[in-house]
Formats: C-alpha cells, sequence, structure tokens
C-alpha cells in the first residue's frame, strides 16, 4: 500500500521523532544521524516509533543510508510501504 | 565456594550435528526451519547437510581444520554450519560484511582449506572459495550421497561422509574483541554446546518451541537460538535482514508460532520501552549480555506474569551460559541487582581470591570449570594461559577453569550474583574504589534507571574522580521532552518532570550513602548510553569530549 497524502503531512514528526530519541531539542533538516552519535539501537527505536506513530514501515537501513535528516524524511515517504 | 550441576547423561547427543541427525530420524517431516515464509523440514536440512559435507570433503573439509563461512542468515547457511560438523570440522560464522582488512586477520588465524561465500567477495583474495549453488534445501537434499531411506528408522547408524569425532572436538570459533585491537578467536568444542540443551537444560526445549535466529550469525547467540531448537526437534525462524523490531517478534508470534526468543539487555530494554505488548504470546524470554535494568524487568513482569524471564550470563570463551535465574518481581530490590542465577548442566562456578575458593557469601572473582569451557584463544597462548588456569580444588583436586573477570558473591543458596568487573577496581587519592558499588547505589534512587560510572584520569594519568552518566527516562515514555545534559550544580530543568532526578539530587543523594571517594564527582544524565556494536555501554564514547 503506498503512503497516504495525510502520512505525506506527517513528515515534519519524522524529525520530530528523530530529535526524540536522539535527545536533541531539535534537528535541522541538514543535521546528520552520525553528527548526534546515533546507535543502530537508536535507529531500531527510530525505526519502531515511525511505524507506530505514523504507520510507515521502514528499515533501520535506511537511517544509515541517509546523509541527513531531511534525506531519512524523503526516504521514509519514499520508501516507506503503509500499514 | 563451589556450585555443579551434574553432567547431562546423554552421551549420544555430544555432537550437535548427531544431535541434529537423531532428530531427523526421528520426526523427519517435523518443521526445523522457517525462512521467509517457508518451512524447511527436518530430513530436508539433515539430507541437504549430507550433500553440502559431501562436496566439503572433496575440498580438504575435514577433522581438525577449522572453516570460515561467509553467508547471510538463510537455510543454507544452516545446512553448511551442519556439513561443516559433519566432516569433523569447526565452523566460523563470520559476518558477510566484515571489513576485508579484518576478514584477512581472521582468515589468517583460521587457515583453512576453503572459505564458503560468495566468490570474488573483497579479503577472500588468493584463498581456494566455494560459493554453494543457489537453490532450495530441497533441491540440495536430492543430491544426498546415500539412496537408502535411513530416516524411515530411529536406529540408523551415522551414515558416511560423517568423520567421527567426539565431544570435545572443535565445533565452533567465535572472535571477539582482544583489548590489544586483534581479535581472539575463541575455539569452543561440541561438548560446549551440547551441554546446554539436554534434558537437564536451563529452559523449557524440545517439539513445540519455536526461536528466532536473529542475533548477528558470528556472535555465541547463534549457539543458543539455532542448536537449542534443532538438537532438540524444535523450530528456528531465521530472521530476514539486519535488524528485530518489535512489530517482528509480535508478527512471528502470529504468523509461527514463535514462543521462545532471546534479547541482549539492550534490544529487550529497547523492546519494553517501545511496545510491551510486543512480548504477547510467548513462553520464554532469554535476557544477558550485561547488568539488567531492573525497572525495564519490573516494567515486564508486571505487564506478562505468565512469560517465563531468564537472566544468562556468560562468557563467550565458556560458550552462551554458564549460570541462568529466572526472574521474579523481587528481583529487581535485590541490592546488588538482579541475581545471575545457578548454574546449567555440566558447569560449575567458583568464586576466588586468587587461587583460593572464598566462603559463601564473600565477593571474589567468578571462575568456570566444565564442559562449557573453551580450548583456548586460538593461536594465542599466551592469552590462553592467563585466562584459561588450573585451580586446585580441595574437593575434586586440579580443575581447568576460565577466569572472567567478573566479581561476583555465591550466596548460601548457591546463588550467583554479579558485582561489577574485577578489573575496574580503581584507587583515588589512595581509596580502593568500586565503580560497579557506586552504581549499584545510583540504581537504587528513585527515577534513575541505567547508569554507568567511569574513572576519569587527570593531567597525570592517574584517576582522579569518578563520572557517573544515568538516564531517567520515566517507563511511559512521557518524559521524553526534557532537557538532557544538565550537570550537578547547572540550572535547574524547569521542564522535567518532578519523578526525574536531577543530577544534583543524584550526586547529594550518593554523598548521603558512600564514603566520599566513592561519591562521582561529575554527574550527567543521558537521553541514551552510547552503544557497542555489540549493545553495550560504549564507555569510550561516553568519555570522550567530542562526543558529550
Amino acid at each position: 500500500m503506498k503512503v497516504s497524502e495525510q502520512q505525506r503531512g506527517d513528515s515534519a514528526s519524522v524529525a520530530r521523532i528523530m530529535a526524540e530519541v536522539l535527545g536533541a531539542d531539535e534537528l535541522k533538516p541538514s543535521d546528520s544521524f552520525y553528527d548526534f552519535g546515533g546507535t543502530s539501537l537508536q535507529a531500531v527505536r527510530i525505526c519502531t516509533r515511525v511505524k507506530r506513530e505514523l504507520g510507515i514501515r521502514v528499515s533501520p537501513d535506511t537511517v544509515f543510508d541517509s546523509e541527513t535528516v531531511a534525506d531519512f524524511q524523503a526516504a521514509v515517504i519514499a520508501h516507506g510501504e503503509a500499514v | 565456594m563451589s556450585r555443579m550441576s551434574p553432567m547431562p547423561r546423554t552421551p549420544d547427543a555430544r555432537l550437535i550435528h548427531e544431535a541434529v541427525a537423531r532428530q531427523a530420524r526421528l520426526r523427519p517431516d517435523a518443521t526445523a526451519l522457517v525462512f521467509a515464509g517457508r518451512r524447511v523440514s527436518y530430513r530436508t536440512l539433515d539430507l541437504a547437510a549430507e550433500a553440502y559435507a559431501a562436496r566439503l570433503g572433496r575440498l580438504g573439509v575435514g577433522p581438525g581444520r577449522r572453516i570460515p563461512v561467509l553467508l547471510p542468515r538463510s537455510p543454507q547457511l544452516v545446512a553448511v554450519l551442519l556439513a561443516v560438523l559433519k566432516r569433523g570440522a569447526a565452523y566460523a560464522a563470520l559476518d558477510p560484511k566484515l571489513p576485508a582488512d579484518r576478514l584477512r586477520t581472521v582468515l589468517d588465524m583460521l587457515a583453512p582449506p576453503v572459505v564458503v561465500g560468495p566468490s570474488g567477495a573483497q579479503g577472500v583474495d588468493g584463498r581456494a572459495v566455494w560459493a554453494p549453488p543457489a537453490e532450495e534445501l530441497s533441491e540440495a537434499a536430492g543430491r544426498a550421497p546415500d539412496t537408502g531411506c535411513p530416516h524411515d528408522t530411529a536406529d540408523t547408524p551415522e551414515r558416511d561422509g560423517a568423520e567421527a569425532v567426539d565431544g570435545a572436538a572443535p565445533a565452533t570459533v567465535f572472535f571477539t574483541s582482544g583489548t590489544t585491537g586483534t581479535p581472539k578467536g575463541v575455539l569452543s568444542p561440541h561438548r560446549a554446546t551440547t551441554r546446554l540443551f539436554g534434558p537437564d537444560s536451563f529452559a523449557d526445549f524440545g517439539p513445540g518451541r519455536v526461536m528466532p535466529q536473529a542475533a548477528p550469525v558470528s556472535w555465541d547467540a547463534l549457539t543458543l537460538e539455532l542448536w537449542s531448537m534443532l538438537t532438540t526437534g524444535g523450530t528456528v525462524v531465521l530472521v530476514d535482514g539486519d535488524y528485530f523490531l518489535p512489530d517482528d517478534l509480535a508478527e512471528l508470534v502470529e504468523s509461527t508460532g514463535l514462543d521462545t526468543v532471546w534479547l541482549t539487555a539492550a534490544l529487550f530494554n529497547l523492546f519494553v520501552d517501545e511496545d510491551p505488548d510486543c512480548f504477547t504470546g510467548l513462553r520464554q524470554v532469554f535476557t544477558g549480555g550485561e547488568r539488567l535494568s531492573a525497572p525495564h524487568v519490573r516494567a515486564f513482569l508486571a505487564r506478562h506474569p505468565g512469560i517465563t524471564l531468564l537472566n544468562g550470563y556468560g562468557p563467550v570463551e565458556c560458550c552462551v551460559f554458564v549460570t541462568t535465574h529466572r526472574i521474579r518481581p523481587a528481583d529487581c530490590e535485590a541490592e546488588y541487582g538482579i541475581p545471575l542465577g545457578t548454574p546449567v548442566p555440566g558447569t560449575a562456578i567458583h568464586v576466588l581470591d586468587g587461587d583460593t575458593e572464598v566462603p559463601p557469601g564473600a565477593l571474589g572473582e567468578i571462575c568456570v570449570s566444565g564442559a562449557g569451557l573453551a580450548d583456548g584463544y586460538l593461536g594465542n597462548e599466551r592469552a590462553t594461559g592467563m585466562s584459561f588456569t588450573t585451580f586446585d580444588s580441595p574437593g575434586t583436586g586440579p580443575t581447568r577453569i576460565y577466569r572472567t573477570g567478573d566479581l561476583g558473591r555465591l550466596d548460601s543458596d548457591g546463588t550467583l550474583h554479579f558485582h561489577g568487573r574485577a578489573d575496574r577496581q580503581i584507587k583515588i587519592s589512595g581509596h580502593r574504589v568500586e565503580p560497579a558499588e557506586t552504581e549499584a547505589a545510583a540504581l537504587r534512587l528513585p527515577g534513575v534507571r541505567e547508569c554507568a560510572v567511569l574513572p576519569v584520569a587527570g593531567e597525570s594519568g592517574a584517576y582522579e574522580r569518578l563520572a557517573l552518566f544515568y538516564t531517567a527516562q520515566p517507563l511511559d515514555g512521557t518524559g521524553g521532552t526534557e532537557a538532557v545534559g544538565g550537570t550537578a550544580g547547572g540550572t535547574a530543568d524547569s521542564t522535567a518532570d518532578d519523578a526525574v532526578p536531577e543530577p544534583d539530587t543524584v550526586r547529594k543523594s550518593l554523598a548521603a550513602v558512600l564514603p566520599r571517594a566513592q561519591v562521582p564527582d561529575e554527574v550527567r544524565r543521558l537521553r541514551s548510553f552510547p552503544r557497542t556494536p555489540n549493545g553495550k555501554i560504549d564507555t569510550v564514547a561516553l568519555l570522550d569530549p567530542a562526543g558529550r
């Protein structure tokens, strides 16, 4: 199933979830997961929350493969599988 | 004081592959493996392993050899591992994504006649490589060398292709990081694995049990996940991909009848935080690998009183576990944390001060004897000699032991308790300081969930002070918005929940209960701990100023 328009509108939530998990007050679109010392466990946590809050399933590999927060947001919309 | 369990009385099951073949004879149509929704029977698995063993035999695989296997998690990986064992050799299941330099080092140590993996893999250059054909195991099973119907009766002897070895023969090589930066290869015999899963095992194994294989294949967790099931007639669900999420667990319970799972302490905490209901439907959960978090364990037990939760303790040198403890709610209040428990079969625990056993209840180094011990570190006699020594037991005479470097205490019931690492004990201004003691005190403060205490060196290089790092997020997750990084003496965080202790409060509370030298000078609250690749708290990253 494709990602819906409403879920698309939630993409700002992706940055909020990443910020929560990484312990940052706020993340800019140009910020990188790695600059915050992100670990694989945190990537798992991010994907678990993205699935639960936004209903989009995405692999933790997507977190690692994304250079920036904006890249990850785009990847969630492009490759995520709505469930 | 020593604690001993009897050796398992199943001589026919001392070899991993014989135990699996026996299950194939007893219940050939039972499901051994589930992968990507497809099922592989015990008959198919064992016959495919026979076929691969015949091929490996022609490539020089035999007793005394150590065979690297670089295959992704799949039924074929399992069949190849069994095939290596059937040839009387030991396997080293390696991460297919191992960096090329590291792989070269590991291959040099193994000195194998052949590498099993994709041809052209980086770092394999110049070595003989066998890439198994891309096929279903049923195709491989059709090539098994014997044309008879040996699986129809339970008493058929092993066929050709299998080499005669005994339980002392090496079965697996686990690579672990060495303090010097060179990996250490732990050579583990068959009996170290099969001791764990006999009729008197520490948990419920056998037909009907279903467990995922989700840990990295190079860990000894593979031994737990794979051979606990396949040597006893259970089913292994091979998890596709590198990650295991709470949703995956819940989905597999639903679709495959999964009822048993191993999660490292870090992953267990994550699952409890993010989706405590994902465990619903399980029969038993094993966790461990580092000190458990009492708040997470408490939350789990409250939510799932019917699920058996085991704390498993054991260094890789002793293969998977040496003690286990069935956790009860009262354990969460124990002064020194959740107990490590009592020995698994074929294993004894000795708490020593130097070479002398300490009285019951006294603190000492946790040492292990019995069938679980590795032969030692591959090609590293110095490290082997330091960690594997002989203890002159008053009861049984000279006994080979592995010195864990962990501090522990055996109580009057014979239950082992963890008291930190022996080598973390330090001196500050002449005072002997054990960081684990400060950690234990901090963990007893309300709202402190996880903590780590590290010594900080001054300009002279000597340790000058203790730094304490902790997390305090409430378990319900509603505390996810508080600022992080406040330090003792800093500005109070006005948005923090009342239940979240401030660094300054933590320091003052500790000063009230600990000798001055054991009170941390620096206290920092973290959102989460940096972790090493195997899920333990990364102390180097914690102390790196750039990372703070």
